[in-house]
């Protein structure tokens, strides 16, 4: 089970929380998946385009295409919006006179995009820095600098934004809908304390992880799967997530009020 | 309609900067942006979280277009989704 950012109380200037070993891997493999969507990886995409002769079953990702327009320069001037809607949520308009929207977006795209795989890729690195214990129950301490706080909570802002785009989570109904399906699986859990995490539905295997945020995945629907399945695993990452970023804000909001009453 | 982009008087003109609510976001998260970014205070950070909350979208801040392009740049970076507009729009 998860346990939440907290100041350290050895250690100056950290934040620590405590992640199981499965908790880590799926949220660094989550966490590579964003990257990709963004466009983060290099490698992938030139692996991509020197696959481009074989046709695609038309349910591959969008985002390499995207980014094979961009990166085709149609024309130097224009950054086309992502088509994407998940990359298009971490980088949406920024208006809805068109005009402005394009110029903002030709002026801004590479740098925001660049800015958030930076602090993804920081977010892996510290999730993969403790070696992995063979006990899946075992957690292990997550550690955050202070000055890398912030990053670190954009960053699983971003995941939860990806995540909730990938589930259709439209109001906060929908949220809170989600919320109830994810636990309802503790309570059924035949393990005699709730688990902060549903530790079991984080096993799934890695290329269903990869389906399920590439965008070409087929998310089953709400009807087939409510009490398990792809639909409640990726639940589960994205409550982990939000108990993570919402832990760590809390000590970003606690640290900045005390140091503006200070000043 | 169509928008003329003048360069000459946007400095001056006054702009502004909205935040839209969303069912992802947290709002400690959105009210610890509104204080750290802005450097708004306590308060006021939280009655315009609560205001995305509940009317859907909030005016954060006001300026010339290059000052609100930034703010709408630093809120996409920290996840929120923002637009600009000219006030009065």
């Amino acid at each position: 089970m998860v346990r939440p950012f907290e100041t350290s109380d050895d250690e100056d200037r950290v934040y620590v929380a405590g992640l199981s070993t499965p908790e880590r891997l799926v949220l660094a493999q989550v966490t590579g998946d964003v990257v990709e969507l963004l466009g983060g990886e290099e490698g992938i995409f030139g692996e991509v385009e020197e696959d481009d002769q074989t046709p695609d079953e038309g349910a591959t990702s969008e985002s390499p295409d995207g980014l094979r327009e961009l990166l085709g320069g149609l024309d130097d001037e224009t950054v086309r919006p992502p088509t994407d809607p998940a990359v298009r949520r971490l980088l949406p308009d920024a208006s809805s006179d068109s005009e402005i929207a394009r110029e903002f977006r030709r002026f801004t795209d590479d740098d925001l995009r660049q800015h958030k795989v930076e602090r993804l890729l920081l977010f892996a690195q510290l999730l993969l820095e403790a070696a992995p214990s063979s006990d899946e129950a075992r957690q292990l301490e997550f550690v955050v600098l202070h000055e890398e706080a912030e990053a670190i909570a954009g960053a699983l802002a971003d995941i939860r934004l990806v995540i909730g785009e990938r589930l259709d989570l439209r109001t906060d109904d929908d949220s809170q809908d989600l919320y109830d399906a994810v636990t309802a699986t503790w309570e059924d859990d035949r393990s005699p304390e709730p688990r902060g995490t549903a530790g079991d539905e984080l096993d799934a295997d890695d290329d269903l992880v990869d389906d399920l945020l590439s965008g070409g995945g087929r998310m089953p629907g709400d009807d087939t799967a409510e009490t398990s399945g792809p639909r409640i695993f990726l639940g589960s990452v994205f409550l982990l997530a939000g108990y993570l970023q919402e832990s760590l804000t809390d000590c970003l909001l606690r640290d900045y009020r005390a140091s503006k009453r200070r000043r | 309609m169509a928008t003329h982009v003048d360069a000459g008087t946007h400095g001056a003109e006054p702009w502004v900067t909205l935040v839209w609510n969303d069912p992802i976001n947290l709002m400690n998260y959105v009210a610890y942006v509104f204080e750290s970014y802005f450097g708004y205070s306590e308060r006021k950070a939280h009655r315009l979280m609560l205001q995305v909350h509940e009317d859907g979208h909030a005016v954060v801040s006001t300026g010339g277009r290059e000052k609100v392009e930034m703010d709408v740049r630093a809120m996409h970076s920290y996840g929120l989704w923002a637009t600009m507009q000219r006030s009065g729009d």
